[in-house]
């Protein structure tokens, strides 16, 4: 590559192999010195010499060219090689797509009403959800037989381990770090009240909830939007059969038993670990323990306990499966979509959470 | 005849206990056309898929431009791989980035060209399949026939010596895919790349083919020019070949 009197020799092969080194004695040379003598532009790039040429030989012509202005042109160049620019450069004779720019003010009229239609069709999604499920209790229809008792081994039964093991864990710590405090007033029975009170009215509930969301919110959201994506929603629409029905209904009322099965299950296997700590650690007996445990707590706490797990598991299911029929885009807006799921379900649930402790003080 | 560009001998290739190919043997020549032709499912997704080394043979050969690939390693296929490209079936773009990324992907891992060239040349293929100003768009904003055409867009970003279409003109209308068939032939005449199309289409195949391959069940039923397979009388390739006649008409020996 040399520069002489306005026109630039290129020589040899310009190939995907060559191209990067060119460019760069392009770069780093020849645009220095061009640039240092103003006035003195390029005219002519000279490709007479060149044997070859490919793609990247084409690119580096055309950038060297439009740094240039309009005056350079390119000259040389024996038949084969014009002819392989040729063939590179044609256009097939199509139509072109333009795109064209938006401003933020038209951005955020539109993330407006995108806000608006995301709560509309999260709301009408709901009802329907509700309806077609208490519905479907009575005239069970367009979905495959055994899905309910399918889903509630796959949400609830399968999920059993991990629900009790955390249990277990969460009723340890709580035991553990009460029993400092209290140790200090002597007072070590209160722990069995404090651990009935924040494990039947909130851990138990919550926890639950929060591990359900992880597993079974995703699942959910992945399935359905994965269907989405590979147009089987689609598909089943034009079977007649009702993708609501089909996929919704029974995960939402195998989530609707599970729920609190689960949760029952997390404040028995809490107050377990409760029960551990305080034998091993805070020379209480089994029964003082049972007894404040017993004495403490009211039916009304185990109800409201147990009865926002309801709330809690149709919060999963219908972000779960919104976010599902909502995906955009392939693969990645499975992931992005799932991702989503889980974030706002959780963040929902433990908005929930608060409204029913304010309620129910 | 020059050497062959590839050449597969007694390839026999299972999915599982399930024999896909079954002893295929064949040669392919630089700067033809050659179109693989069969009924659906006969396997010719499966037997592309072996000549790129995206499956491994059960048993026999593969050369491509004179290395035996199917006892590469992974690695070693590297630099062979750079020279050919391959058009999927379903495009197979990545939705995850813009159809810009798409193209540049090949161009940033096998070059070491500058960002300003990549997307010089990148513009340059769209703009070269029909599909310009669509480089900002993602491949989910695209229609079908445009998805396909970003595809081969990006199969042809580092002028492969080779390319491997699958069913090019599938989904595209008769206007669209006779430009692709123009272009095929474009490159194959001036260029001297070898190209390898997958297709059912009887009206591409008359159009581009040099050379057919014809695959009933995992084997080789013809191998020949469209003249010969038009004029032979295997009772199934007859069939294929004549599929768009009326019925009734028999073969004339
Ligand atoms: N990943 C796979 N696992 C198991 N079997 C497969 C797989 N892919 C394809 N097959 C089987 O291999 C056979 C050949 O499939 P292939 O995709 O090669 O057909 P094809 O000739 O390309 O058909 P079409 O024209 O419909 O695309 C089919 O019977 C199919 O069921
Ligand atoms: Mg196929």
């Amino acid at each position: 590559m040399r520069l002489k009197q306005r026109t630039i020799y290129l020589e040899g092969d310009l190939v995907y192999d060559s191209v990067p080194r060119l460019y760069a004695v392009y770069t780093r040379r020849l645009r220095q010195r061009i640039g240092l003598r103003r006035g003195l532009a390029l005219e002519r790039i000279d490709i007479a010499a060149v044997t070859r040429i490919d793609s990247a030989g084409l690119a580096l012509i055309d950038e060297i060219s439009s740094q240039h202005g309009t005056h350079c042109t390119v000259v040389g160049g024996s038949r084969q090689v014009t002819e392989a620019i040729d063939l590179l450069r044609s256009d097939s004779a199509d139509s072109q797509y333009s795109l064209h720019e938006t401003s933020w003010l038209e951005r955020l009229g539109a993330w407006t009403l995108r806000l608006r239609d995301t709560v509309g069709s999260a709301t009408r999604l709901s009802a329907e959800v509700f309806y077609r499920s208490v519905a479907s209790l009575f005239r069970p229809r367009g979905h495959k037989r055994g899905a309910v008792v399918e889903n509630l081994r796959i949400i609830g039964a399968d999920a059993v381990g991990i629900v009790g093991l955390l249990s277990l864990i969460i009723g340890w710590i709580l035991a553990l770090q009460s029993a400092a405090q209290l140790r200090q007033f002597g007072a070590n029975i209160f722990v069995a009240d404090l651990l009935a009170i924040s494990i039947v009215r909130e851990m138990g509930p919550l926890m639950t909830a929060i591990i359900v969301a992880g597993r079974s919110g995703s699942a959910i959201a992945s399935e359905i939007a994965t269907m989405k994506v590979s147009d089987e929603l689609d598909a089943l629409r034009t079977m007649g059969i009702d993708p609501v029905d089909y996929v919704v209904v029974p995960k939402f009322q195998a989530m609707t038993i599970a729920m609190p099965l689960l949760a029952s299950l997390s404040i028995v296997i809490g107050l377990l670990g409760g029960l551990i700590i305080s034998l091993s650690m805070l020379d209480l007996t089994v029964t003082g323990y049972t007894d404040r445990v017993f004495a403490i707590l009211k039916l009304s706490d185990l109800v409201t306990g147990l009865s926002k797990t309801v709330v809690f598991a149709w919060v999963i299911v219908i972000i779960g499966s919104y976010s599902g029929f909502h995906v955009s885009g392939g693969a990645s807006g499975v992931g992005r979509a799932t991702t989503q799921a889980v974030v706002a379900s959780i963040f929902t649930v433990i908005v929930v959470d608060v409204i029913f402790s304010f309620t129910y003080l | 005849m020059a050497r062959p560009i590839v050449r597969i001998r007694d390839l026999n290739f299972s999915y599982g206990d399930t024999p896909i190919l079954k002893g295929i043997n064949a040669e392919i020549y630089p700067g033809q056309i050659t179109v693989i032709a069969g009924r659906s499912g006969c396997g010719k997704t499966t037997l592309l898929r072996n000549i790129v080394r995206l499956e491994i043979p059960t048993s026999g050969s593969i050369e491509l431009f004179g290395h035996e690939i199917t006892s590469y390693s992974e690695q070693a296929f590297g630099e062979v791989r750079r020279r050919i490209g391959m058009l999927f079936q379903h495009g197979a773009l990545l939705d995850s980035i813009s159809v810009h990324d798409n193209i540049a992907i090949p161009l940033e891992q096998h070059t070491r060209l500058p960002p300003r060239l990549i997307t010089r040349i990148v513009d340059t293929k769209l703009n070269r399949v029909g599909l310009n100003g669509v480089t900002h768009l993602f491949p989910s904003e695209l229609s079908g026939g445009m998805k396909k055409r970003a595809a081969l867009a990006r199969a042809m970003a580092l002028d492969p010596e080779i390319l491997f279409f699958d069913e090019p003109s599938a989904g595209l209308d008769p206007m669209t895919s006779k430009t692709l068939d123009a272009l095929i032939i474009g490159m194959a005449q001036r260029f001297g790349i070898t190209l390898v199309a997958v297709t059912h289409e009887l009206t591409s195949i008359r159009r581009i083919a040099d050379h057919i391959l014809f695959l009933d069940d995992g084997e080789v039923r013809f191998d020949g020019t469209f003249e010969e397979a038009n004029a032979c009388c295997d009772e199934v390739v007859f069939d294929f070949f004549h599929a768009d006649r009326r019925q009734g008409l028999g073969c004339v020996d």
